[in-house]
């Protein structure tokens, strides 16, 4: 068990150098001069003095060879210091963290509910396959798979906002304003969880162990939810977990329609504005954030599912 | 005066009694046609048949646990005089694992992975017995060491991958006896183990029919158990009974071409020929036949002896008394019995 939990720690750790790197190079791919960037931003003058330009770059370490430059914006990163963002002059890792927690509070609430109510409709349509239940699921999973959500978002806001009045249209003060984002962000993974959860449940439905927990005098729902629930909850697990990795910094839409002041619309605003330390930063934390959940996921894994253990040996 | 009548009533009906037995696919193909098999008090039937005789569904529809694509179109299933084909839902929860256990093929996924074998031993206990959480767990220790588990407070607390399949179909065989059933249904129990395993459950099996008064109706394609472990044998083929009888005379000279072809093969011992006896052709066509004996087009016998032809192939045999409580479906059962003892 402990053993397993090590492994995917170094490979987290392996990971994250790796991608250190890659948000490193990030900004070399564009062709704005950072140094430039960040002088037109202060002073507005497109006639900018080479000089200038030059003694910022120097200020900057930017005239320093690339591998020292990285080993130092490593250093200050490990430290939790990724420099200030060009645009606002603020803390990286303060923004970031600011971002992501408001992303983070969003997604959870979005796949919470959704998952919340996948599983149970997800289970009974899978109990009476063809029956009313799974009717209604199936053309639920339609419509919401069919409802893009930059459709439903501002539709949300007609009905909710302007002709009911009971929430905020944009924003995020209150935690009415979660509301109108989190419905438009659940739409799809609640389709797809649901999905899932009864694609996962039929099968689990068919297995031996079932009959045989039946031939002992189980009653079907009985057996269902002794045996079957831990068994056909792994892959919704795992679905619950790539959705929420990708939605952290995935809903960008949603965010900036809403105007949420979460990951997505930070990261947006960051290319837009060729805010490198916002990309550097961002970068690292979604990617870094991506991997943690996997990791987590894995060690999930072994915990629903004991014969995982000894297939890694104890 | 009414208690004495009870008794001898209990003792003139048998424990299972299933009449003219259908069982068809939703599509209309009957995999079970008019099935009648009788087992007793204490006493082991074995029934025995090619894969894809029917012999599997069957097991499945005496407890009703039939798939959703199987259904039971007729017949009756009776046990201790009721109806098990009548019966509601909620009354086969209360008869499975009380009144009729199971065991099946492949002990390791029949058990759920995510479980504590003490988990799923206990639950008959719970459901049927009313014990609490910890009295059941306390019980199943005991259970898995009367099935010859060692260090059964240990094995409790394990997952299925944890154990070998003779450990295993122990386990099930300890979950099946845990609320002491009357009757054990047994689909090749011993099928999916080692040779050495096989012996050591098939004894198991006959020790707890000892200490429990049970019957046990054994299910399996390999005859050489048979005859060690059952008293009577049922020959099944195409959805059918061809043979029903004691076990030691069927199994020194059978009253059934099919019986007969079936133990030679079984005995692995060259024919005049020099060759390894085979029955030609395959069991699974023989349920579209309408007409004759579904036996007919891979019987020696018939093709021996040309004047049967006609019978054969245009009027189906009954099953007819040939001796004791024994039973055959052949038009030329004198002849059978004319080639003598099998080996």
């Amino acid at each position: 068990m402990w053993k397993i939990i090590l492994q995917r720690v170094a490979i987290l750790v392996m990971m994250l150098f790796i991608v250190s790197v890659a948000a490193f190079c990030v900004p070399l791919l564009s062709d704005g001069d950072p140094a430039r960037t960040i002088l037109l931003s202060r002073v507005s003058d497109l006639d900018l003095a080479p000089e200038a330009v030059e003694a910022l770059r120097r200020e900057l370490g930017l005239d320093r060879p690339l591998p020292v430059q990285y080993l130092s914006w490593l250093g200050s990163a490990l430290q939790g210091d990724f420099g200030y963002s060009f645009a606002s002059r603020q803390p990286v890792a303060a923004e970031i963290t600011r971002a992501l927690g408001v992303s983070i509070t969003l997604a959870l609430s979005a796949l919470g509910v959704a998952l919340l109510v996948a599983l149970p409709l997800g289970t009974a349509a899978a109990m009476r396959p063809g029956g009313k239940v799974d009717g209604f699921t199936t053309l639920l999973i339609q419509t919401l798979v069919a409802t893009p959500e930059y459709w439903f978002a501002p539709v949300s806001v007609l009905v909710f906002v302007l002709w009911l009045g009971i929430l905020p249209s944009a924003g995020w003060q209150s935690w009415e304003s979660l509301i109108l984002p989190a419905m438009a962000l659940m739409l799809r993974p609640m389709a797809y969880f649901t999905q899932v959860t009864r694609a996962a449940m039929r099968e689990v439905i068919a297995a031996p162990y079932i009959t045989a927990a039946r031939a002992r005098g189980l009653s079907m729902n009985e057996a269902v939810v002794h045996h079957g629930l831990r068994n056909g909850s792994l892959p919704v697990v795992t679905f619950f977990a790539l959705w929420f990795a990708g939605l952290l910094g995935g809903s960008v839409v949603i965010e900036v329609i809403f105007a949420v002041p979460g990951m997505g619309r930070l990261l947006y605003e960051a290319v837009v504005n060729n805010d490198v330390p916002v990309l550097q930063g961002g970068f690292v934390a979604l990617v870094g954030l991506s991997i943690l959940i996997n990791t987590i996921t894995d060690v999930l894994y072994v915990l629903f599912n004991p014969a995982m253990r000894g297939s890694h040996g104890h | 005066m009414a208690d004495h009548d009870m008794t001898r009533e209990n003792v003139s009906v048998p424990l299972l009694e299933v009449r003219d037995l259908r069982v068809s696919l939703e599509s209309g193909k009957t995999l079970i046609d008019g099935l009648d098999l009788t087992i007793g008090r204490r006493e082991v039937v074995a029934l025995v048949g090619e894969s894809g005789s029917g012999k599997s569904v069957t097991a499945l529809a005496l407890s009703r646990l039939l798939p959703d694509a199987l259904r039971i179109t007729s017949g009756s299933i009776c046990f201790e005089g009721q109806d098990i084909v009548a019966k509601s839902d909620s009354e086969l929860n209360r008869m499975r694992g009380a009144d009729i256990s199971m065991l099946f093929q492949q002990p390791q996924v029949m058990l759920d992975p995510t479980s504590r074998v003490q988990a799923q031993v206990a639950e008959p206990l719970r459901k049927h017995r009313g014990l609490g959480r910890r009295q059941a767990f306390a019980r199943v220790v005991d259970l898995l060491r009367s099935v010859g588990i060692p260090d059964p407070a240990v094995r409790a607390r394990a997952f299925s991958y944890q154990l070998s399949g003779g450990m295993a179909q122990r386990v099930m065989i300890a979950a099946a006896m845990a609320a002491g059933p009357k009757l054990l249904i047994a689909d090749e129990p011993t099928t999916a183990l080692d040779v050495t395993v096989q012996a050591q459950i098939l004894r198991l099996l006959k020790e707890e029919r000892e200490r429990h008064d049970l019957s046990i109706l054994l299910i399996t394609h390999d005859l050489s158990i048979v005859s060690a472990f059952a008293d009577r044998v049922a020959v099944m083929y195409a959805g059918r009974i061809l043979e029903e009888g004691p076990t030691r005379e069927i199994m020194r000279r059978p009253a059934h071409p099919y019986t007969r072809a079936l133990i030679r093969c079984s005995l692995l011992v060259p024919e005049s020929d020099g060759k390894l006896m085979s029955i030609p052709g395959s069991g699974s066509q023989a349920l579209a036949i309408k007409e004759g004996c579904r036996f007919a087009p891979r019987c020696t016998l018939m093709r021996e002896h040309p004047g049967l032809r006609i019978a054969c192939c245009s009027r189906e045999p009954g099953l007819e008394p040939v001796g004791q409580r024994w039973k055959s479906r052949c038009h030329a059962t004198a002849e059978v019995l004319h080639e003598g003892d099998v080996a």
